[in-house]
């Protein structure tokens, strides 16, 4: 069975929404910022599997734009983590339901 | 192949999803992240899996030793489970997902292709070398940005060091007064007994 467009499409559906299930329901920053980078991927693998299975008029699109989707991808880990450390400094705590408290 | 790398795929980010602790979820979300890269290396786009398998764990490796360092630990430690109201979201993710293999499944083949050229996405174009410039800059602004957010400034050192002598201060009279509580009642006891 041929793999097409349909296939990375579904599976990077499939992967958006596990991304945001955990992006939505997770209490910890951490492991907000790590749903936020499987929610990244979904795109990464939509474009680069419609390009590759022939889609699209544009020759290489895909690929530059699933190349900027990882490249915003290393700066939400490297900046989110970054976050992540300054809030646990001033607050002490990763619990995003407590830092909402302490926004509040 | 495809079949078998997605399933590892959905696996490890259901996994990063579901682990109870943070170290777990860094763990799971970096298999995630090389499994994706080892399925677009399959499908033929060589270079960008390479890309793909080694820039993002490297950088959660980079996240990871940043908080490894000494008073981060607790941070890496039990992550506690689901907010408060989770069903909501989860609901909402479900249906846009529906929503989303229904669009991708059945209508995938009739996106429209325009022959006149690329109108709407004038600043990639398709030219290589100049997404490949955009990507490094917005990685190197990445890195800058998060070394500037995360590092420990003089006054914050002076800042945390005050707190943790202040901390032992106030450890060191509570266990005074404690000390102090206990003699006193095995006092009273004792002069009771008598």
């Amino acid at each position: 069975m041929n793999v097409g467009p349909a296939h990375y499409a579904v599976l990077s559906a499939i992967l958006f929404v596990i991304g945001l299930v955990g992006v939505s329901a997770r209490r910890n920053v951490l492991a907000a910022l790590a749903s936020l980078s499987v929610l990244f991927s979904a795109p990464v693998v939509a474009a680069v599997g419609y390009a590759e299975s022939g889609g699209g008029s544009i020759p290489r699109l895909g690929d530059a734009l699933a190349l900027f989707t990882l490249a915003a991808l290393c700066a939400e880990l490297l900046v989110g983590g970054a976050v992540a450390a300054l809030l646990w400094r001033r607050a002490e705590t990763a619990d995003l339901d407590e830092l909402a408290e302490l926004d509040a | 192949m495809f079949y078998v790398l997605a399933a590892l795929i959905v696996l490890a980010a259901l996994a990063s999803v579901l682990a109870p602790s943070a170290r777990l979820v860094l763990v799971a979300v970096m298999a995630c992240e090389v499994l994706v890269g080892v399925l677009l290396i399959a499908a033929g786009a060589y270079l960008l899996g390479a890309i793909a398998t080694v820039v993002p764990a490297l950088s959660l490796l980079g996240v990871t030793a940043l908080l490894r360092r000494a008073g981060y630990a607790p941070l890496l430690a039990d992550a506690p489970g689901l907010a408060t109201g989770w069903p909501l979201p989860v609901g909402a993710a479900g249906a846009i997902g529906v929503l989303l293999v229904w669009v991708t499944a059945t209508r995938v083949d009739d996106v429209a292709t325009s022959t006149s050229g690329p109108n709407l996405i004038t600043l990639v174009h398709y030219r290589t070398p100049v997404s490949v410039g955009v990507a490094v800059v917005l990685a190197v602004v990445a890195i800058a940005g998060g070394l500037m957010i995360g590092r420990t400034g003089d006054d914050e050192r002076v800042v945390d060091r005050a707190a943790e002598s202040r901390r032992l201060r106030e450890q060191r009279s509570r266990l005074r007064r404690e000390h102090r509580a206990a003699a006193r009642s095995q006092r009273d006891v004792g002069g009771g007994s008598q």
